[in-house]
């Protein structure tokens, strides 16, 4: 018998049926791990929830050869497990309500002293909203803030990749399956950098599928990493509202990024302002907010210096965020089909713009 | 008594002269058909036989035997009832074997001896008169078809009786039935204008794809239109023939052909006179796409030779529909190969294709397309590359503001736009050039350019160059990618009537890329940041 703490910790935490609640009975009730381990079928039956199919379940993997080795090779992935009471599970977590029993992650943790911000958002983003949440994530990390977030599409991998892209930032995603899987799969870029670059996590054992239950859960762990939630383009019942609901519960500052009216993407996001969250429409707002000491100069979105034909400049100022086709361009612009068509192409080249659609453009930032 | 006649056998679509030979002698009686022939053959043994019946002549009981030779074509089809016939009467003595011997007989029989009309006429017709035959006896019906035939005598017949006194007559006495069938030869410029094509002029707003369909048509490049649902795909990829240049005779006379053999040709349409439009719902098969089927029989791709082919709703077709469309777009003919023989037909048409960006039609429009990312790549994801790699130009059409479809605004804009026969006279003018220029290649357009005639043809100022080296460095393109943006910018210089490409003609051709790019883009995100 050579089992430690961590390993009836890590069995424990991977039992079948086993969730948060039953969990906690069963801690309550034998007082650690290592006697529900050796607990018998008798003694199981007595906690109050427990079944006969969970006891079922509890007793067949209690094999501490299995236990052991399951655990070793789970450390040979690269996969690393934590758990409440250990020196290195984030203090953070300790703050909130139904914090997580346990941890696995890829990577590392994020460091608790240092400012984090959580950047959440819409699945099926606009082109506006991605180029916002990639500046975003940008931004705040060129500002030395780690970003957390849950990897899922849209938003939040626009802003993971912002991130990224500033080298030497901690950028960490908290997924609703095992860290092991990389949903979803056209994320896997992504996936594979934040391991580089910070870490993955998940309160769920590797092998777990992307549950959808599990997803909602994953929110209270973003929200509680983090010292502000960012929220951009979120809808009437979006997702990224749980994660704000939390943020609340633990007090936590709220920002979001204000849409336009009767744009029902943006319905939630208004919605939260008007309920007193922060509104943000620069990097700024937030760096303010969290108290960060930033360069001015920050607030001019283009920086670059490059010169433009006057013909650039009209249309280059007859484009923004949404996408617009270039028959509406040209019209805007009082130029003809053909030059515009040019002076765009010229735009593309110059880095300035880009076709989001086929004939359709917007402004790059 | 032995005797013979000729007809025609259609394969694929051209024709070729065979012989009904028929022997009539002493032994029991009987009526044998033989010469590799499929059922309607085989049963023209009864039809001819009642039908010489109820035409008054008598066969006596004899042993009749008819060949169809060469023996080792297959025979499909009615049309040899009349040469069967023939054959008959003049191994009977009833008719003379001097005009037989110079006419190729062509017609179906029915039971009271009249003629039916047949399809295919025009191109056996052709055969005729390639293998200098004379004299062309047909239905009735299908006079005004194989008299677009020039060089040879064609005479309509109505019934057998009527057939058997013009085969019984003096050459020099034929000219009085050529005059009684009616009817000088078709005018070929009159009919065109007779059927009304719908105009440009019609459609509001949709510059840029207008103007991608003139760059398409004048150059012969393949055409795509995306775009949300009604905002006019269909209507411009109706009026894309009207732009083209009348048919040529001799393209007449090809499309005529294709028509005919698929059994097309009407009395009152006898050959094709208008550029072919033909847009097949996208439930299509394979075979009726590309042509095939047991006996081979011309697809939509080759009906719409010379003129338009129109896929709508492009993603809703069946990959492996559209995959067949891959060589024949890049030949210009299908191969449709069979036991019995190979069959060619001709496939020389400009692809139109339209299809919405999307499942609901929206993107990238985010507040009304309800698509996720995933589901909007997997919808593009239907139309394979190497079929998006052989349309040149793409372009998107826009959803139009109410105002724009009625009001001030378009009362101002009516009067603008351009009709077809505007846009037409470029179009000739771009063509033209291209003639002038390729006059000593095999092919007439800027489409059909291979790579190493690019290098020769498309010549640009050193400032497209720049510009173009600039782009590729950027864009990451690929070599196709490449020479489709100088094929398309060498036919927009041509409408512009330039000799060199210049910065802009590039600038527009890489606005009509496209489909490669972004829509089609692979890794990790849809909108490339």
């Amino acid at each position: 018998m050579g089992l430690k703490h961590i390993h009836y910790a890590y069995w424990l935490s991977c039992v079948h049926r086993i969730g948060s609640v039953k969990r906690n009975r069963l801690l309550e009730y034998f007082g650690n791990e290592e006697e529900i381990f050796n607990a018998s079928k008798e003694q199981l039956s007595k906690v109050n929830g427990i079944g006969s199919k969970d006891i079922e379940s509890l007793i067949s993997g209690r094999d501490s050869t299995i236990v052991e080795e399951s655990y070793g090779k789970m450390l040979s992935q690269d996969i690393r497990f934590v758990h409440k009471g250990d020196a290195i599970y984030p203090e953070r977590l300790y703050n909130i309500y139904d914090a997580p029993y346990c941890l696995f992650y890829k990577g590392i943790l994020p460091d608790s002293s240092k400012k984090t911000v959580a950047i959440v958002g819409a699945r099926n983003v606009s082109y506006s909203g991605s180029i916002i949440a990639n500046r975003m994530g940008r931004q705040l990390a060129e500002n030395g803030i780690q970003i957390i977030s849950g990897l899922a599409r849209g938003v939040d991998v626009y802003a993971q990749n912002g991130a990224i892209s500033i080298a030497g930032n901690k950028t960490f995603a908290v997924l609703g399956c095992g860290v092991d899987i990389c949903y979803p799969r056209q994320n896997i870029e992504t996936y594979m950098l934040i391991q580089e670059s910070g870490g993955i996590i998940s309160e769920y054992p590797p092998g777990t599928p992307p549950l959808s239950g599990n997803f909602p859960m994953r929110n209270r762990i973003i929200s509680a990493f983090s010292d502000g939630v960012l929220i951009i383009e979120a809808s009437e019942r979006s997702g990224s509202l749980i994660t704000a609901e939390y943020a609340i519960e633990q007090g936590k500052d709220i920002f979001a990024v204000p849409g336009e009216i009767g744009n029902k993407l943006y319905y939630g996001s208004n919605q939260l302002i008007k309920d007193g969250a922060a509104l943000v429409t620069d990097v700024s707002d937030i760096l303010d907010a969290l108290g960060i000491f930033y360069d001015c100069n920050i607030k001019n979105i283009c920086t670059k210096k490059i010169t433009l034909v006057s013909k650039e400049k009209i249309v280059y100022s007859s484009l923004g965020l949404n996408p617009a086709h270039i028959s509406e361009i040209s019209v805007r612009a009082g130029l003809n089909i053909t030059q515009t068509m040019e002076v765009l192409i010229s735009l593309e080249l110059k880095n300035l713009v880009c076709m989001v659609g086929n004939n359709y453009y917007a402004v790059k930032i | 008594m032995y005797s013979e006649a000729y007809s025609a056998v259609i394969q694929g679509i051209e024709g070729r002269i065979i012989h009904a030979e028929a022997d009539v002698s002493d032994g029991l009686p009987c009526f044998s058909l033989v010469g590799c022939l499929s059922s309607e053959v085989k049963e023209a043994k009864e039809r001819v036989r009642v039908a010489l019946k109820n035409s008054g002549f008598k066969i006596p009981p004899k042993k009749i035997t008819i060949n169809l030779s060469p023996a080792n074509i297959r025979k499909d089809g009615t049309c040899y009832d009349f040469a069967i016939a023939a054959a008959i009467l003049s191994a009977l003595g009833i008719i003379s074997q001097k005009l037989l011997r110079k006419a190729v007989l062509i017609g179906e029989l029915s039971l009271d001896g009249k003629f039916k009309s047949v399809s295919g006429v025009l191109p056996m017709v052709y055969t005729a008169y390639e293998n200098n035959i004379s004299l062309c006896i047909v239905p009735k019906d299908n006079v005004k078809e194989a008299m677009f035939v020039k060089g040879i005598t064609v005479i309509g017949v109505d019934n057998l009786q009527d057939a058997a006194d013009i085969l019984n007559s003096e050459e020099l006495e034929l000219r009085k039935y050529i005059v009684s069938t009616e009817n000088e030869p078709l005018d070929y410029k009159e009919s065109i204008q007779q059927i009304p094509i719908s105009d440009f002029a019609d459609i509001v707003g949709q510059l840029i794809a207008c103007r991608g369909a003139e760059v398409a048509v004048s150059g012969m490049h393949n055409f795509l239109m995306i775009g949300p649902p009604g905002t006019g795909k269909t209507m411009i990829a109706k009026r894309i023939a009207g732009i083209m240049p009348e048919l040529q005779i001799d393209e007449c006379m090809e499309i005529s052909k294709i028509y005919s053999v698929s059994g097309l040709l009407t009395k009152d349409m006898p050959v094709v006179m208008n550029r072919p439009y033909r847009a097949p719902h996208h439930t299509v098969t394979q075979a009726a796409l590309a042509g095939g089927g047991r006996y081979p029989k011309p697809g939509e791709i080759s009906l719409a030779s010379g003129g338009v082919l129109f896929l709508d709703e492009l993603a809703e077709f069946s990959r492996q529909t559209l995959e067949v469309l891959r060589q024949p777009l890049e030949d210009g003919y299908v191969n449709v190969v069979r036991l019995d023989g190979n069959y060619r037909y001709p496939a020389k048409c400009m692809l139109v294709a339209a299809m919405n960006p999307c499942r609901c039609g929206f993107f990238p429009n985010r507040r009304k397309c309800t698509c996720t990312p995933i589901q909007v790549k997997n919808y593009l994801d239907r139309i394979s590359k190497p079929f998006l790699d052989r349309i040149d130009i793409c372009t998107e059409t826009v959803q139009l503001d109410f105002k724009e479809v009625y009001g001030v605004k378009y009362e101002l804009e009516y009067k603008n736009r351009e009709t077809s026969e505007q846009i037409r006279k470029r179009v000739l003018q771009a063509q033209k050039i291209q003639k002038e220029r390729y006059k000593k290649e095999t092919f007439k357009f800027n489409s059909y350019l291979s790579p190493s005639n690019i290098k020769k043809y498309c010549i640009m100022t050193s400032e497209a160059k720049e510009f173009l080296k600039d782009i590729l460095e950027k864009m990451s393109f690929s070599a196709r990618a490449y020479h489709k943006i100088l094929k398309t910018s060498r036919t927009i210089a041509d409408i512009e009537q330039k000799s060199l490409i210049e910065k802009e003609h590039i600038a527009e051709a890489v606005c009509y890329r496209s489909v490669n790019s972004k829509y089609w883009r692979e890794g990790r995100n849809s909108y490339g940041t």
